[in-house]
């Protein structure tokens, strides 16, 4: 079995949507794969089990016949932290060691990193100690914030060595996409970097469901409960005149639109245009005649009694930093990662 | 006017005047009619004030009738004032009534009801000045309460959390649910177990106001698996919704099963000061707005008023054959509020939300607290 570590020095580069994209792959191909996340971070309740969520998503993806707790073995949770702090002993590194030989039959295990090469370090889990203790063949998964994103990448090259597999750079913005590969991927090949694959920005890979939002702003669902997962791509808040509202509305797709809930001339503005939900503020009584608009175009309107300022900071927090937990968007990457990446040079690469 | 005012006067006025209240001595009167009739007025025990409405006709010799009220006014305490209707015809009587400081109108309503607020003033100007109950703070108490908020406003905090408003209104008087805070799920049991089943778990954070919002708070526990399970929910909980927020641990509370929801609370108006607030908890004060306001230092009369004066008094009283609400509780508590703004003016907000109140007595469940220089 031949475990590969994904790292990055960053959150949210796309490490774990990538390791489900080249496992369901790889999986259609024949090859028996495993996943495990080193660090989770949305603790879940499975069968009196804390598990990561996002991880657990992969693994039901995956269809694992593992034991849940192999693919999260560790989440933050107060109560991990309480005991580390009171000076208990996690053993960790035995405790993975151990999942890790459990699953000598699959042929490949992709392993995910920290957020950065040193979180977990204090439970001697970090992507340096990883490496060196495991000996797994490391791939980065960086995302593309400009020239600086390759330093990243030269370093963890560097302090890998032998183990280093190469790259991947993920969330390009379109407009840069040609850039890359013209420019920044030969200069990376040049300095002994293989990269396996350019992905560009996705907005629906980005979005977040109606039930993500109803969920973030702890609000109550008036109507439209049949569309709770449905992709919201962008948000937009409706404070403006109505005269203004409407050309602001069209220019923006698949978008909920938060505003206060007595601002029924821009309720209506809004589902005049392409709208996801309503996220109505300040209050739980939403307009009757807009609820019945609502229902007949099937928009879910949710309340709050948030502040309009709170839902959109809440809102600002997850849009592009959402957890992967849906299907859709799992199946969709599937096929993205199947046209964008590499998998033969992948495979070779891995004498698989 | 009195029956022996209408009998010296019946003979003197035509036999088609009115004598009973009002005066009507018809239109073709004279200075003279009008003469008859204020002098016996300002003699009469039963009248204490007199409004003289008039509206000229040809024979009406209206300067002699505003001269006639001067003169008359002149001889009495009693309030006098005019209603003179007629333009032109009347303004050099109005200018004779007005040059003696006699108030005259225009129109007979504005006349009465400027009456109606003399008599008002002169009520209000005769109520006894009513007496601030003095609410007995132990002074050790009193002298906690002024270093915690010294300690506070060092600190340049504003927005006080629940544990220090909890401490503050138990110096004060305000019973809060037994609690106890625990750092695993082992002592969160060992705590329920000795305050008693029902038990309500919250987290505590600095971090987190509004702790439902975030699944922070497990109401009803009946028994040692639900406080264990209670514990990790919530911890996970807040971990998923507010990941950086610093939790202290989880606070065990003694549930408070029975009695009315309430809300006391203390506002700070630039105009009239710190403002005490009252009204029922719950939908009633979101909804219905159905809450009462009086001014700081205010009297037992005044707090019982603030009680009745909310649409919904008649639940505190017991509905469907249930005893009623400890309304002297309350009562208390709002004047205990009072108290301790005035001691500490530099409290501009209080929300006690919900003070629940029993048959007998009453227990505070939650509270905050701003504080901020006048």
């Amino acid at each position: 079995m031949l475990p590969v570590f994904l790292v990055s020095n960053k959150p949210f580069t796309g490490k774990n949507l990538i390791a489900l994209g080249l496992a369901l792959n790889l999986k259609e191909r024949g090859y028996k794969v495993s996943y495990m996340k080193l660090i989770g971070k949305f603790p879940y309740r499975k069968d009196n089990q804390i598990i990561d969520e996002e991880a657990y998503f992969i693994h039901s993806m995956l269809e694992s016949q593992e034991p849940a707790e192999y693919c999260s073995p560790f989440v933050w949770t107060y109560q991990v932290q309480y005991k580390l702090f009171e000076g208990e002993d996690l053993k960790m590194e035995e405790k993975i060691f151990e999942i890790i030989n459990n699953q000598k039959d699959k042929d490949i295990l992709f392993i995910i990193s920290g957020d950065t090469f040193f979180e977990g370090y204090s439970l001697g889990i970090d992507s340096l100690s990883i490496i060196k203790k495991l000996k797994t063949k490391t791939l980065v998964i960086q995302t593309w914030e400009g020239e600086t994103s390759i330093d990243d990448i030269l370093g963890i090259k560097d302090l890998a060595s032998d183990n280093f597999l190469g790259a991947v750079l993920n969330k390009v913005p379109s407009e840069q996409y040609f850039y890359l590969k013209e420019t920044v991927v030969p200069f990376l090949i040049n300095k002994g970097v293989k990269v396996f694959g350019v992905f560009k920005k996705d907005k629906f890979l980005e979005s977040v469901t109606v039930r993500r939002l109803l969920e973030i702003v702890n609000g109550g669902i008036v109507c439209g409960e049949d569309k709770l997962d449905e992709f919201v791509e962008n948000y937009l808040v409706g404070a403006m005149d109505p005269g203004q509202a409407l050309s602001y509305f069209l220019r923006v797709h698949n978008k909920a639109v938060i505003t206060g809930v007595h601002r029924t001339d821009i309720q209506i503005l809004a589902m005049e245009t392409s709208t996801k939900c309503l996220i109505l503020t300040g209050g739980l009584h939403a307009d009757e005649n807009i609820v019945n608009i609502a229902k007949s175009k099937g928009i879910p309107i949710i309340v709050t009694s948030l502040d309009t300022f709170s839902v959109v900071d809440r809102i600002q927090n997850i849009m592009g930093k959402a957890i992967l937990k849906e299907k859709d968007k799992a199946l969709k990457f599937k096929e993205i990662l199947a046209k964008e990446f590499d998998i033969e040079g992948f495979l070779k690469e891995l004498n698989l | 006017m009195s029956k022996e005012s209408i009998e010296a006067i019946i003979d003197k006025l035509p036999a088609t005047c009115s004598l009973y209240n009002p005066v009507d001595i018809i239109g073709d009167a004279t200075s003279e009619r009008y003469k008859i009739v204020l002098e016996q007025a300002i003699k009469d025990k039963y009248v204490d004030g007199i409004c003289v409405i008039l509206t000229p006709q040809a024979i009406t010799d209206v300067e002699n009738v505003a001269t006639e009220i001067v003169r008359v006014s002149q001889n009495t305490e009693k309030p006098i004032f005019a209603c003179f209707i007629g333009g032109k015809k009347v303004s050099s009587a109005i200018k004779i009534l007005k040059s003696q400081q006699i108030p005259c109108y225009s129109d007979p309503s504005v006349a009465i009801s400027s009456y109606k607020k003399l008599i008002d003033f002169s009520i209000i100007k005769n109520k006894k000045e009513p007496e601030i109950p003095k609410i007995e703070i132990p002074l050790e108490n009193k002298e906690k309460v002024r270093l915690i908020l010294e300690i506070l406003e060092n600190a340049g905090v504003s927005s006080v959390g629940e544990e220090n408003a909890t401490e503050i209104l138990s110096l004060y008087g305000f019973n809060f649910p037994k609690k106890a805070l625990a750092k695993t799920p082992e002592e969160a049991v060992e705590i329920a177990e000795k305050i008693g089943y029902p038990v309500v778990l919250k987290v505590s954070s600095p971090n987190i106001l509004h702790k439902t919002d975030v699944g922070g708070v497990k109401l009803n526990l009946k028994n040692a698996e639900e406080v264990y399970n209670a514990f990790i929910d919530i911890t996970i909980n807040v971990k998923r919704f507010m990941p950086n927020a610093y939790i202290k641990g989880v606070m065990v509370y003694e549930m408070i099963t029975d009695g009315k929801e309430v809300i006391l609370g203390v506002s700070y108006d630039a105009t009239f000061g710190h403002m005490l607030m009252f009204g029922l908890g719950g939908i009633y004060v979101e909804v219905l707005k159905d809450v009462s306001f009086r001014i700081a230092p205010l009297t037992k009369g005044e707090a019982y008023e603030m009680i009745e004066e909310i649409k919904g008094a008649k639940i505190l009283e017991g509905v469907r054959g249930e005893p009623p609400y400890d309304k002297e509780n309350i009562v208390d508590k709002i004047l205990r509020l009072s108290q301790l703004v005035t001691d500490f003016p530099i409290i501009k907000e209080i929300d006690i939300n919900p003070y629940v109140v029993k048959h007998q007595g009453g227990v505070a469940l939650d509270a905050r607290m701003i504080i901020g220089k006048l």
